[in-house]
């Protein structure tokens, strides 16, 4: 879906949480779209909102003031299923007890989809990510890099409108980096979008749009 | 006679005065067995002069005046046709002499027990070993004993006494009593036999009954000690087992902190102190109440509930020591945990090292069961066996934990197989299957510990039940029914409230060639099968087909043989009786297994004692009840049925032997259900644990399609299927050892029938019940937990 109307828009959300007496704006006034078949980074340093911004897109948090729309509406965002909106948080929250295989294939096993029938599709996100020779492990016994990358094969399997990722490369070299993004340019290329929260500057540089966070405030803007 | 009483009287006196918890000496006259009549009938008694002892009777009538005469019991009245104030001639020793009924009283075996007769039991009750009542005693006034017994030649037995006088004595104080008595016994035998004290043609003989007390106690408590010490250090070990894994459990659920500390030098020496300190409180708890129900369960399914506190106490400091060790063994389990963390070890987890392990314990397995075969073609007597020999019972368990552990890790390694029949079916029961599955080493060595706890708790149960069933039916095919007694009367007894029947037999019937010896059985068959134990593999027809047979009509006489085939007609008065064998029966109620016995009718019975009846013994009738044993005997009693000999399946149930098999048991039936509850509880806490890492993955999950409830389901399947994993393995591992020990633990092998295995269905059924509602509890207690996360929080922590 092309034209004005953003894939997602936040206007005018404000986020606070309190922390006994003292009270934390993790989030002041935030406008931010994000179009359809884009590549969305968010920088800034700890405790900017970064996360806070990412709960609320996921629907985890709900803001104090504001709006969150999605493709036009208003939905609740929690409720939006894993083929809208697709999460690769900082900690990864891969099953231990499933091999990676079954890590990646879980959103189409949940969705209905038998063995046979997801077998193509996990076959293709885990040859995206390289982790051919590692699907029949389970996650502790693979490296936080690969963990990760496993992460985000799960987001990506059902395809889904919007990728959002936390530090999606934090723990991969610039070889694994590469192979990262490149997974991203790939679903931006069937029309998804994708949200990444990110510190890693080659990351950045490839980016379509770069938003800077600052003390719960979108403070620049570039592309 | 007097001198020698007063005299001996003084002397012991004298002597007791030091001795602690005795009453007064008291003197009592006691006969020899004389007989009664007061017509044709006589009957045995014994006459007895004792100080107040019509006033420890129940009265039921006197004559006239009662002052003169003796009093009979009631009973014996009855049976010789004597009331108050007849005249009755009392034949003894040398002489009869005449005197009159002064009274009745009740028959002391039917009177309530009193204090007064307790040290005359052996003269008043039946022994085990007895198949009458003694002679009832004919109460004499005093000034008229010395008459009658003089005038029979009588030269009663003296006896003097000492009542003891001190309630529930501990085993220390009946062994220090009878030290003392026994000194006092020597000084008083050393004198009669330096002739100080004189005892002219009695011979005397000093004792006391505590001596026998003491050697029954001690022989039971020697029976008993070497299983229980072992189940004391098996429970110790467990418990020690426990402690280790609390101290590990700990660690893991504050790994964090346990490697901030380490990173920080804190080693894991100090951190197990640390842990070992922080539990001293709750171990004191735990301790008490181990004590307390310890104690209790001891009370319940001991050999007695009259416990003294004493007891509990006097084993504090063994008790305080275990505490000590326990909290240590903690301190070292979470010590090893510190350490395990530090270097980061892997858990285990690949298939190779489940296979070694897998060969070592069924390597085990397989010794174990050779070694209990070995045993069991060794085992020859069984009184030797069993509470004698721990090993005997050391065995089993060893059995047991071989198989658990071997089920559990069979089945965590057909898991797998069985989640990827679930992958397409159900997701939630897939997820499930793969944690259970991919389970640490804590929640593996949980889920084997309930499983040989609960398998020695079925063993226990099972092996118990199944002696005492069986035991109970090899006593009844000995007795006949419940109850077997040997009356006089020849009509069925009417208004009974129990099922009974009469049996007649006659034995050392001649049969075929002269050289078979048979008993001839007569039984009724309209009453038969209501009262007589029967088995199905007496025979290879029903009772109710065999007593139909019998019924026949037709020449010869139906019959059933019993033992060795009938080699021919009975033979008797000169004459034959052909029979015609209808059945051969492997067994037979009443006869015993050495015997050969030919069952028929009773009307065919009377026909066939017609014939031959003149050259053999007069036939025994007895009357076999179904019930309650000391029920029954009372109802026979209070209906005025004589009762000539009785015996009861109480008396073979009653041996020490098998009661304290039972009791050991039933102790290890309650060890293992206590320690299946800790393993479990500790499984169920530890599964819940887990769940609390797991609130990331369950906010991605409910993203997917996971719904609340698909969550809760994987959460009570995996809680319940590591529950079931472990009572199925005990049950596969505790029954079938249940099966082989039972039999070896027969009591009598070669008597029918086969020994019964008695499976305890509600036990099982109970404890599925059990695990099945405390497996949801703790599933809804993980989804509460994930429910209230506050995921957002989380995320950026």
């Amino acid at each position: 879906m092309t034209g004005s109307t953003p894939l997602a828009r936040l206007t005018d959300v404000s986020k606070d949480y309190h922390r006994g007496p003292e009270t934390v704006h993790a989030l002041r006034g935030v406008d931010l779209s994000i179009d359809f078949g884009e590549l969305v980074g968010i920088v800034g340093p700890s405790g900017s909102g970064k996360t806070t911004l990412i709960n609320v897109l996921c629907g985890w948090e709900h803001p104090d003031r504001g709006e969150v729309a999605w493709m036009g509406a208003s939905p609740e965002m929690g409720r939006l299923l894993w083929d809208q909106i697709a999460v690769v948080p900082q900690r990864l929250g891969l099953l231990d007890e499933l091999s990676l295989a079954d890590n990646i294939g879980l959103p189409l096993m949940l969705s209905g989809q038998k063995t046979h029938a997801r077998a193509g599709r996990v076959g293709e996100v885990v040859a995206l990510l390289e982790l051919d020779h590692l699907v029949d492990r389970r996650p502790r016994q693979v490296s936080l890099g690969e963990q990760q990358r496993t992460a985000l094969a799960r987001a990506l399997v059902m395809s889904p409108r919007l990728v959002i990722a936390d530090e999606p490369t934090g723990h991969q070299d610039a070889e694994r980096e590469t192979t990262v993004f490149d997974a991203f340019r790939a679903a931006v290329s069937t029309g998804a979008s994708c949200l990444v929260a990110t510190h890693s500057p080659r990351v950045i540089e490839q980016l379509d749009r770069v938003v800077e966070m600052e003390d719960g405030s979108i403070v620049g803007e570039r592309t | 006679m007097r001198t020698i009483e007063d005299e001996i009287k003084g002397v012991l006196t004298e002597e007791l005065r030091g001795v602690p918890h005795l009453g007064p000496v008291s003197t009592a006259l006691v006969s020899a067995i004389s007989r009664v009549s007061a017509g044709e009938e006589q009957k045995d008694i014994r006459l007895i002069r004792r100080d107040g002892a019509l006033d420890h009777v129940e009265k039921i009538a006197e004559a006239d005046d009662p002052r003169h005469g003796i009093w009979l019991a009631d009973v014996t009245a009855e049976q010789i046709g004597a009331a108050p104030g007849d005249r009755i001639v009392i034949s003894g020793p040398a002489r009869k002499k005449s005197t009159r009924v002064a009274g009745l009283y009740r028959y002391l075996p039917l009177d309530e027990p009193r204090p007064y007769w307790q040290g005359f039991g052996e003269l008043i009750y039946r022994g085990t070993s007895d198949d009458t009542y003694p002679a009832s005693f004919a109460i004499v006034p005093s000034d008229e004993y010395y008459k009658l017994t003089a005038g029979l030649g009588d030269f009663p037995d003296i006896r003097w006494e000492a009542p003891l006088e001190m309630p529930d004595p501990a085993m220390s104080e009946v062994v220090a009593l009878v030290d003392a008595l026994d000194r006092v016994a020597a000084t008083v035998t050393a004198s009669v036999e330096r002739g100080e004290l004189k005892v002219d043609r009695y011979s005397f003989e000093i004792g006391t009954l505590l001596e026998l007390v003491r050697s029954t106690a001690t022989e039971r408590i020697e029976s008993v000690t070497p299983v229980v010490d072992l189940l004391a250090v098996a429970g110790g070990l467990v418990a020690l087992g426990v402690m280790a894994a609390a101290g590990f459990y700990l660690v893991r659920r504050r790994i964090v902190e346990a490697r901030s500390l380490s990173a920080r030098g804190i080693g894991p020496l100090a951190q197990g102190l640390r842990y070992g300190l922080e539990a001293t409180i709750p171990a004191g708890i735990g301790t008490a109440a181990g004590v307390f129900l310890g104690f209790a369960v001891v009370r319940l399914v001991g050999p007695t509930n009259d416990l003294p506190l004493e007891a509990a106490t006097s084993e504090l400091p063994r008790v305080v020591l275990m505490a000590v060790i326990g909290l240590v063994t903690m301190a070292a389990g979470a010590a090893f945990a510190v350490r395990r963390a530090e270097k980061e070890i892997a858990e285990e987890g690949d298939t190779a090292t489940e296979r070694r392990a897998l060969v070592v314990a069924m390597g085990f397995a397989v010794a174990g069961v050779a070694v209990a075969v070995i045993l069991r073609n060794h085992l020859s007597d069984v009184e030797d066996i069993g509470l004698r020999d721990p090993m005997t019972m050391a065995l089993p368990i060893g059995l047991i934990l071989c198989a658990s552990v071997v089920g559990a890790m069979a089945l965590r390694l057909l898991l797998p197989q069985a989640g990827r029949l679930l992958r397409d079916r159900s997701p939630s029961l897939y997820l499930a299957s793969r944690r259970l599955a991919g389970a640490p080493g804590m929640t593996q060595v949980l889920v084997t510990a309930g499983a040989c706890a609960l398998g020695v708790m079925l063993y226990g149960i099972t092996v118990g039940s199944s002696v005492k069933v069986s035991t109970q039916a090899k006593a009844k095919l000995f007795v006949g029914s419940d109850f077997a007694a040997q009356t006089s009367s020849a009509q069925q007894p009417q208004g009974l409230s129990f099922p009974s029947t009469l049996v007649s037999a006659a034995d050392g019937i001649s049969a075929g060639d002269g050289f078979q010896q048979v008993t001839l059985v007569g039984v009724d068959p309209a009453t038969f099968d209501g009262a007589a134990y029967w088995d199905s593999t007496f025979a290879d027809v029903s009772l109710e087909e065999l007593l139909g047979e019998l019924s026949a009509d037709g020449d010869p006489v139906p019959a059933a043989s019993v033992g060795e085939p009938l080699s021919g007609p009975l033979n008797g008065g000169g004459t034959q009786v052909p029979l015609r064998v209808v059945e051969t029966l492997d067994a037979f109620p009443g006869v015993s297994e050495d015997e050969n016995a030919v069952v028929v009718t009773i009307d065919n019975f009377h026909e066939i004692l017609k014939v031959i009846g003149s050259s053999i013994s007069p036939p025994d009738q007895e009357l076999w009840a179904s019930g309650d044993p000391e029920m029954i005997e009372r109802s026979l009693l209070e209906n005025d049925v004589t009762l000539l000999r009785t015996v009861d399946t109480g008396v073979v149930l009653d041996t020490p032997g098998l009661q304290s098999m039972l009791w050991t048991l039933g102790v290890l039936g309650a060890l293992g259900a206590a320690a299946g509850l800790i393993a479990m509880l500790g499984l169920f806490l530890y599964l819940q644990a887990r769940h609390r890492d797991t609130v990331i993955a369950s906010a991605i999950t409910r993203r997917m399609g996971f719904s609340r409830t698909a969550e809760f389901t994987t959460s009570l399947a995996e809680i319940l299927g590591a529950a079931l994993i472990s009572l199925g393995v005990a049950t596969a591992a505790g029954l079938p050892v249940a099966a082989l020990m039972h039999v070896q633990l027969d009591l009598r092998p070669t008597l029918p029938p086969d020994p019964l295995l008695v499976i305890p269905m509600m036990t099982i059924a109970a404890t599925v019940a059990i695990v099945g509602v405390a497996s949801a509890i703790s599933a809804w207690r993980v989804q509460r937990s994930i429910d209230r996360a506050d995921i957002a929080q989380v995320m950026r922590t």
